[in-house]
């Protein structure tokens, strides 16, 4: 094999390799950001205004200051999730293992992730968020046309990752046969 | 991709690839419908029925700049129907595929970029409102940022592995 036939798959394989501990390292920054920003001040908001007392009144105060905030984070929560999928996505790669069923099927679980965590970003965070906090009993949306954009994007990822892992796993069955 | 006298990859995957095709084709004009009729709907309030204190120029412009972010993703999703035709004839892993995966990609990433660092400061601009104040992603958006890019790196790692199984296909023959 000369250089030049060489030299696309070294550089493929080191991208991927960089590019998965880059998605790793986001992943965490991304749920401690989340945790920082989202959830750490509400809860010393609700310390500091006198509503958590040391008793279980005041633990079920804390509870549900912050559980609601979790909640809203948990959309970012589930898409470091789908970015860690997509880390090990490109461990595969890393590795020169570019057609496989777990590479495949790693790609449709990032997008699946990304699907709920838009999901629940447009209705369940907010829903749930309303149900605790008692500002409502029905669904709530909050939908912006670029959502809708989105979800287009996660949907095709999804069924690349799909189509792929259909593939992947007829070609593993026939290399056994062989 | 296929081997000489051996197909790893059987008509059942192609097929799965054909109706995501077909699903993709019909789903594709229904997103753009989706982003350009409220559009159109916000457009007429702010031209016509402004709110009460509000440019109604101002506004109208808002509403043509804040659309620009999901037609452009909009407008990036028919590369899929060319990465589901490359998966149809069985090519999984060719240029094609690769650098149609790539573009989507990229297209993706653009209109992330405008929607939470140009578009926001900008119709602060037009509103008359601070600027720097509305330069403030919220975390969703930086995950989605990094969604998208590492998506990206994997169309860009699939081209580099189709150029160097071409190649090799090349050299053999």
């Amino acid at each position: 094999m000369t250089e030049a036939a060489v030299a696309p798959l070294e550089r493929a394989q080191k991208l991927a390799g960089g590019a998965a501990t880059v998605a790793v390292v986001g992943a965490i920054l991304l749920v401690l950001g989340a945790v920082g920003r989202e959830i750490v001040p509400p809860a010393a908001e609700a310390l500091r205004s006198a509503e958590v007392t040391p008793d279980w009144r005041g633990a079920l105060n804390l509870f549900a200051a912050v559980g609601s905030f979790i909640v809203l984070a948990l959309p970012s929560f589930i898409l470091a999730g789908a970015l860690l999928d997509l880390s090990k996505v490109l461990d595969e790669y890393g590795k020169g293992q570019f057609f496989t069923l777990r590479a495949s099927a790693g790609v449709r679980k990032a997008a699946e992730g990304a699907l709920w965590a838009l999901g629940f970003k447009i209705v369940g965070s907010p829903t749930i968020y309303s149900w605790i906090t008692h500002e409502g009993r029905g669904f709530i949306w909050h939908m912006e046309p670029f959502d809708f954009g989105l979800i287009a994007f996660a949907a095709f990822v999804a069924v690349l990752g799909r189509v792929l892992e259909a593939a992947a796993r007829i070609k593993a069955e026939n290399d056994e046969i062989v | 991709m296929t081997m000489t006298g051996v197909h790893p990859v059987t008509t059942a995957a192609n097929q799965v690839a054909r109706k995501a095709r077909t699903l993709a084709q019909i789903a594709i004009p229904l997103l753009f419908a989706g982003i350009l009729l409220p559009t159109i709907g916000s457009l007429y309030l702010a031209a016509f029925e402004p709110a009460p204190g509000s440019d109604p120029t101002a506004e109208a412009l808002v509403v043509l700049v804040q659309a620009i972010p999901p037609l452009l993703l909009a407008w990036s999703m028919l590369g899929l129907t060319k990465v589901l035709s490359e998966y149809e004839a069985g090519r999984y892993l060719s240029r094609e595929a690769s650098t149609a995966l790539k573009r989507v990609g990229q297209g993706g990433l653009l209109a992330l970029l405008l929607n939470v660092i140009v578009i926001p400061p900008l119709v602060a601009l037009l509103r008359g409102d601070s600027v720097f104040a509305a330069l403030n992603p919220n975390i969703f958006d930086l995950c989605v940022m990094m969604f998208a890019s590492t998506t990206l790196t994997v169309g860009y790692v699939l081209e580099d592995a189709a150029k160097q199984l071409k190649t090799e296909n090349d050299q053999i023959v």
